[in-house]
């Protein structure tokens, strides 16, 4: 059976590589779904959530992404994030203190010190929203 | 000549030292191994950063103007000499470690002297801080302690803040000297161009465009885009490599120069333990004498 070979890689290691199903991934213009066979795409990912179906079976998997970006070639997904947490390895009540810290700093930020924030805060969320999916 | 009690203190002491410098060695030998698996474990994103950059920097040859990369045509060198240049000098945070920081400062002298359009320092570690505020360097500023706990985090504040000075025209180029890890025994300092990207660097020796790069690949956003938001990336993960070479390459240093400290040391124990068995078999046999000689006189 054909599949897709995933493999995840921060700036620190090589996070993941494993065989999948399906790969989902936060693009910076939506969201999209990668399936066997795609075509050859390079594109920029926003902080979000990315999930993959493992080919061994199981459970639909999910991690939160920093920004990033991906090159999909030859049934091969590479993801390059900074940082990256799988959803089992998230502590839910830090993950929310922190993007409420985040949120809070992102409010009393001037207009152009958002800019820079505004990927921060995002990462805490999707951090957030993975962790609730365990 | 010194006395017994004086050699007998002076070898403990050299001893206290040797034994100094031998955990010194040990620590810097244990630091070093954590120091390169983090340069190791960088490697799989540095070959895949850098050909998706250099794939697109070669599909948007031409279309592509950012402000971080080098005009068409060699534009890069003609700018040279036309401003102010900023300089990264990375140094350790400590020293006790060979000639590693002085290399790196006279170095970084050297070439500041040769810059037409004058230069201002960024001193990142506490050694070359002090030796630049020192010697009244022209400084941007210096970065203290910095490899008490080196992140991503750190170089990205560092690149954010040399991007946009850069972009800013405040510098029309920005380098860095440091001391790069070439293995336990050797450390090379280097000088390299971080900004403005030369062209070069993102496209590959072989122009780009060679082999699987002429794959039709699916852009989202458009090419420009894309190189847009990597090139900033790419800048900090050259300063975050830069820092983690010159980590490596200090721990490397010190550990060398601890291991010919702890030699030496022996060298010297040895030496001391020489010349007090000496002195106190002279002393011996003088005392000899002197009974003997006391024996024959009332004898005589």
């Amino acid at each position: 059976m054909a599949g897709l070979n995933l493999i995840l890689v921060t700036h620190a290691r090589k996070l993941l590589e494993v065989e999948c199903s399906d790969v989902g991934l936060p693009g910076r213009k939506g969201d999209m779904g990668i399936l066997p066979g795609h075509t050859a795409l390079i594109s920029t990912l926003r902080p979000g959530e990315l999930s993959y179906q493992p080919a061994a079976g199981g459970a639909r998997r999910f991690v939160a992404v920093a920004p990033g970006f991906c090159e999909v070639a030859d049934d091969t997904v590479t993801v390059l994030t900074e940082t990256a947490a799988p959803a089992e390895n998230i502590d839910a009540a830090s993950a929310r203190a922190e993007r409420d810290e985040l949120a809070a700093e992102y409010d009393r930020a001037s207009f152009e010190e958002q800019a820079g924030l505004k990927d921060r805060v995002d990462t805490a969320q999707a951090r957030v929203d993975v962790a609730g999916r365990v | 000549m010194a006395s017994l009690i004086d050699l007998r203190r002076r070898i403990r002491s050299v001893k206290n030292t040797q034994q100094i410098t031998k955990a010194m060695k040990m620590v810097a030998a244990a630091k070093l191994r954590r120091a390169q698996d983090q340069i190791l474990a960088t490697r799989p994103y540095a070959l895949e950063l850098r050909k998706v950059t250099e794939h697109l920097a070669a599909v948007a040859a031409g279309e592509v103007e950012h402000p971080l990369l080098s005009p068409p045509e060699g534009g890069g060198d003609e700018r040279a000499g036309a401003g102010r240049t900023l300089v990264l000098v990375v140094t350790g945070d400590k020293g006790l470690c060979g000639a590693f920081n002085a290399h790196v400062q006279r170095r970084a002298e050297q070439e500041m002297a040769q810059l037409n359009g004058g230069g201002e320092i960024l001193a990142l570690g506490n050694r070359g801080a002090d030796f630049f505020t020192h010697r009244g360097a022209p400084l941007r500023g210096v970065r203290r302690g910095l490899f008490r706990e080196l992140s991503y985090a750190t170089a990205q504040e560092l690149a954010a803040e040399v991007s946009k000075a850069f972009s800013d025209g405040e510098y029309h180029a920005v380098y860095a000297v440091y001391n790069e890890f070439i293995s336990v025994l050797s450390q090379r300092v280097t000088w390299e161009r971080l900004l403005p990207i030369a062209r070069e660097d993102v496209t590959g020796p072989e122009g780009g465009g060679a082999g699987e790069s002429h794959r039709d690949y699916l852009y989202e956003p458009s090419e420009a885009e894309i190189l847009n938001d990597l090139l900033p990336r790419f800048v900090t993960f050259q300063i975050y490599r830069v820092l983690l070479e010159s980590q490596a390459a200090e721990h490397a240093a010190r550990m060398t120069a601890m291991d010919s400290a702890t030699k030496n040391a022996g060298e010297l124990i040895d030496a001391l333990t020489l010349q007090y068995n000496r002195s106190r078999q002279a002393e011996i046999t003088t005392e000899l004498i002197e009974v003997v000689s006391g024996a024959n006189a009332l004898e005589g």
